[in-house]
């Protein structure tokens, strides 16, 4: 898009001495600037670049596993194991555990009458015992095969090498579990769902009620402008201040009401134990952290209405209630929507206000209700980052690739609503 | 008093207008009064000319008016003045007339020995065209006392017009030859008698200018 | 209940709803003497009544729409807007408020129906009586009042909603029970919309033109039957054939309502209006038959503001 080159002279021939348009120096600096804004922008691109390319490097990539015991040998009359039944599987743990563990898993739950995915996956921790010896990234595996392949016959020619896509259903459907090849994000996906649930049910329509009396309601006497002030300074806060607030009110302070205890006459929460480190705390201490981007968000989104349209409705004989409930809340409920999709997306990654809150690193059970016992994706991330092991990087990595698509499509549901309020208010409906 | 510039340059022009057209009327009148008293008929033609330009200013003063009526939109008083002006110049015109009607006269009277009645007839138009000069310079200074004053001169005029109509009528029956000249006399008498009343009319439109009222300034 | 809801109770107005013009002249619960409302002046109209009708007959009497008397506004800052406003507003009719940009013929008209209290530390002294009883009265509630004079607004701001709901929502939270596509079209009909619109009332009111959008703000205000319309320069934002359009509109509406129309445009007062005040610096000048005002006002001030010599 470049103009034609203009003559320096100036174009209206007799202009004033004392005018100098200096159009072409002008121009220079304006195509400087410009490319100081373009560069900007490629450099963000390309970070967000590189991020996603980690990632997603870590991703995916050959696996070498080394087993115990191999799963080729325990056909069982001609049977491979994938396919055994149930009978044939107990014979095949039976003949594989030392006694004593049969009997004490046999007593914990019948093994007859499990299902056979999970004897199959019995099978797997326990008696194959599959130990993962390397992993690479999917760089290295798209580039360096040969290198693979050589460190698999020095290292162990015997193990199975295999490209593992470390995102795959099974990561979203096991449960927490020590061993990589074998963990899921079941418990801590169910966490974050429950948690941002209740999450925006307690802060939407709190933000939303504290916007409309600040913004309809309140008069502008000092005490009001304090109050604002100060929900503006809260949206700063570091969020782990949030997780000691929470921990000290709803975790220790309200406890009945947290674990749930309150409405429960055997005292016993669902999640097991009576104590208050529930999704209802992390739900509570996260309500408050977004309360303030919630409020913010739709008072701006509230004071973007134009005055003429209260005027006009008042000037039908409206109260104020109707003015608001039937033309400023349809009006800003786009922007409402904006600011819940910028609470989801902050609640969804918090995690260092959880831990204190006290997320659970070994989960039992998946959380059932505001009452259980937690964790969320981001915190499971945390903990399987701190593990030695490399292949928990590559479970890190695929645990972050589930987060953003969470996050991406809450997020796009949110502005689905969005667009369709935004419509419907172009069209007058 | 700032604004409307544009409004009261034209308005300025049109005064100017009137001025000239009243001046030119007054000059009329007196050539023709002229003209009868000297029986100068080379006199009383050019008078008769002199109509036609006295109609044209009449007719530019009128569609300039209702020009800056429709673009100016005046209200108040400047409306009342330019309503007024259109009333003066159709007067004002109308003593253009008699003026021709008086020049007429003298040039049909010429030829022969005058009748004594031509000084009333000069008197009359005298007092006339002192009616032009004052009705025109009472609406030029929107002056309503000299407005009074210019109508109640119309008097003067009547009684003449009485008095020469009497005299007239007992001249055509002791001299019946002269009948179809002594005729002209009324005639023309009778002309500027209604010069009398259209300056009074001008006097009238003055003061509703100024007042917005409509008077009679005259019975 | 509020005092105001109470009368128009007891004359079965708001049960009903349907109030037409009529209903407010029984009312007379000790209204002010019409003193102050347009002097007429004698010459023209005398005239003009003696020649047509053989005989100038005083108009009957009726009380007036809206009485106001020492109506004082000042605003936040301290600013006098209105000062010491007394005049009275004759039913249906068509009154103009002229007067250079602040004089206060705006905030005299928010007063009318207390929209003035929206803005922040607007103090208002002295009365307005509608049907006697003082609109700022504390008993008296302003959403009652804003339900019997309307105000149709300078720029035209239909609610985003369709042209339907537009007319029907404030009707329907006034408790109307009737035929709602009745009322809605006849209020269409009424600002000559109807036939323009009768095809698309379920589309948004924000297809329409400005001049379009602007009458169907004044059918929203009738449809609700208020008795006194305030208009705020109604026709300031519109084009011309827009403008004229409404102008037409007021000659029509004036037969069932009391409107009083602020505008900046003269010639808009004189074409419209049956009488005219002329504001400035918050006080009333003169007031009068928009012809005597035009034609031979009486202050020299009004003469000069007319006469555009300022302002």
């Amino acid at each position: 898009m470049s103009a034609p080159a203009k003559p320096q002279a100036a174009l209206i021939p007799g202009e004033p001495a004392d005018f100098s348009p200096n159009l072409d120096a002008r121009k220079a600096k304006g195509a400087k600037w410009r490319v100081a804004f373009l560069g900007s922008t490629i450099l963000s691109v390309l970070f967000l670049f590189a991020l996603v390319a980690s990632i997603v490097n870590q991703g995916f990539g050959y696996v070498l596993t080394v087993a115990e015991v191999e799963p080729a040998s325990l056909e069982r009359d001609g049977v491979p194991l994938e396919r055994q039944d149930v009978a044939a599987l107990v014979e095949t743990i039976r003949d594989n555990v030392p006694r004593r563990f049969f009997i004490k898993v046999d007593a914990e739950a019948p093994l007859a009458q499990r299902s056979r995915e999970e004897l199959l996956a019995f099978v797997e921790a326990e008696v194959v015992k599959a130990r993962v010896v390397g992993t690479w990234s999917l760089a290295e595996s798209l580039l360096a095969k040969e290198r693979i392949l050589a460190f698999k016959e020095a290292e162990a020619p015997e193990g199975r090498l295999f490209f593992r896509s470390w995102v795959n259903r099974a990561l979203l459907s096991n449960p927490q579990s020590s061993t990589a090849m074998l963990a899921g994000l079941r418990g801590a996906v169910i966490g974050s769902l429950l948690t941002i649930l209740f999450t925006i049910a307690l802060a939407l329509p709190l933000g939303i009620g504290a916007a409309i009396w600040l913004e309809e309601y309140a008069k502008d006497n000092r005490l009001n402008r304090v109050i604002r002030t100060n929900i503006y300074n809260l949206a700063g806060v570091p969020s782990i201040i949030y997780g000691m607030l929470g921990l000290a009110l709803f975790v220790r302070a309200l406890e009945p009401l947290t674990s749930g205890s309150m409405f429960l006459a055997s005292g016993a929460g669902p999640g097991g134990g009576a104590n208050g480190r529930t999704i209802l705390s992390a739900s509570l201490t996260l309500a408050i952290l977004v309360l303030p981007i919630v409020i913010i968000n739709a008072q701006e989104a509230i004071r973007a209405v134009p005055q003429t349209l209260r005027q006009s409705s008042l000037a039908v004989g409206a109260t104020k209630w109707q003015t608001v409930l039937h033309h400023v809340l349809p009006a800003s409920i786009d922007r409402i929507l904006t600011g819940a999709v910028l609470a989801i997306s902050r609640a969804l990654g918090e995690t260092a206000p959880l831990v204190v809150v006290g997320a659970s690193t070994f989960l039992s059970q998946d959380p059932t209700g505001p009452f259980s016992k937690f964790t969320t994706l981001p915190i499971q991330i945390y903990q399987w980052t701190a593990r030695p092991q490399p292949e928990f990087r590559n479970l890190s990595a695929a645990a972050i690739l589930v987060l953003l698509v969470l996050l991406l499509s809450l997020n796009a549901t949110a502005i689905l609503a969005r667009n369709k309020y935004r419509k419907d208010k172009r069209l007058g409906r | 008093m700032g604004n409307r510039i544009q409004l009261m340059d034209e308005m300025n022009r049109l005064h100017h207008d009137l001025l000239s057209m009243g001046t030119r009327v007054e000059e009329d009148l007196r050539k023709a009064i002229e003209a009868l008293k000297r029986q100068d008929v080379e006199l009383a033609k050019e008078v008769k000319a002199d109509d036609a330009v006295v109609n044209a200013l009449q007719l530019k003063i009128e569609d300039q008016t209702a020009v800056l009526i429709a673009t100016q939109a005046p209200v108040a008083r400047d409306l009342r003045e330019l309503v007024a002006l259109l009333k003066v110049t159709d007067n004002l015109e109308r003593a253009g007339d008699h003026a021709v009607h008086l020049a007429k006269a003298a040039i049909k009277l010429s030829g022969e020995p005058p009748f004594r009645q031509i000084e009333r007839l000069e008197r009359m138009a005298s007092v006339g065209c002192d009616m032009v000069r004052g009705a025109v310079g009472a609406y030029l200074n929107r002056d309503v006392e000299e407005a009074r004053r210019v109508a109640a001169l119309d008097d003067g005029i009547d009684g003449e017009h009485r008095a020469l109509v009497q005299e007239v009528l007992e001249l055509m029956k002791e001299r019946p030859d002269q009948v179809q000249r002594a005729a002209r006399l009324l005639t023309t008498s009778g002309f500027l008698e209604r010069l009398g009343d259209h300056m009074t009319n001008v006097c009238e439109a003055v003061v509703y200018m100024v007042e917005g009222s409509h008077v009679e300034l005259n019975d | 209940m509020s005092a105001l809801t109470k009368i128009f109770r007891k004359y079965g107005a708001n049960t009903e709803f349907a109030v037409t013009a009529d209903s407010g002249a029984g009312l007379d619960a000790g209204a002010g003497p019409a003193a102050a409302g347009p002097a007429a002046g004698a010459s023209l109209d005398a005239a003009s009544d003696a020649s047509a009708e053989g005989g100038a007959a005083p108009a009957a009497v009726e009380t007036p729409a809206l009485d106001v008397r020492g109506l004082d506004i000042s605003y936040a800052d301290g600013f006098r807007a209105v000062k010491e406003l007394t005049m009275t507003f004759p039913r249906r009719s068509v009154t103009a408020i002229i007067g250079p940009s602040g004089c206060g013929k705006s905030t005299a008209l928010r007063a009318f129906n207390r929209m003035n209290e929206l803005i922040p530390g607007t103090k208002t002294g002295g009365e307005v009586l509608f049907h006697g009883i003082n609109v700022y009265d504390p008993g008296v509630d302003p959403v009652q009042v804003r339900r019997w004079i309307g105000m149709v607004f300078q720029k035209p701001n239909p609610f985003p909603k369709t042209i339907h709901e537009n007319i029907a929502w404030g009707a329907r939270i006034n408790g109307f029970s009737g035929d709602m596509d009745e009322l809605v079209e006849s209020s269409l009909r009424q600002v000559a919309l109807w036939d323009e619109v009768k095809d698309k009332l379920r589309q948004s009111a924000f297809a329409l033109s400005g001049g379009q959008q602007q009458r169907l703000c004044i059918a929203r205000a009738i449809a609700v039957r208020p008795e006194i319309i305030l208009m705020d320069e109604p026709t300031s934002a519109l084009d011309p054939i827009s403008t004229s359009k409404i102008e037409d509109l007021l000659d029509e509406l004036k037969k069932r309502y009391t409107i009083i129309i602020v505008t900046h445009n003269m010639q808009q007062a004189g074409r419209v209006s049956d009488s005219t005040a002329f504001l400035l610096h918050g006080e009333l000048v003169e007031y009068a038959p928009t012809k005597e005002l035009f034609f031979n006002p009486k202050d020299e001030r009004t003469e000069n503001y007319l006469s555009g010599r300022f302002g």
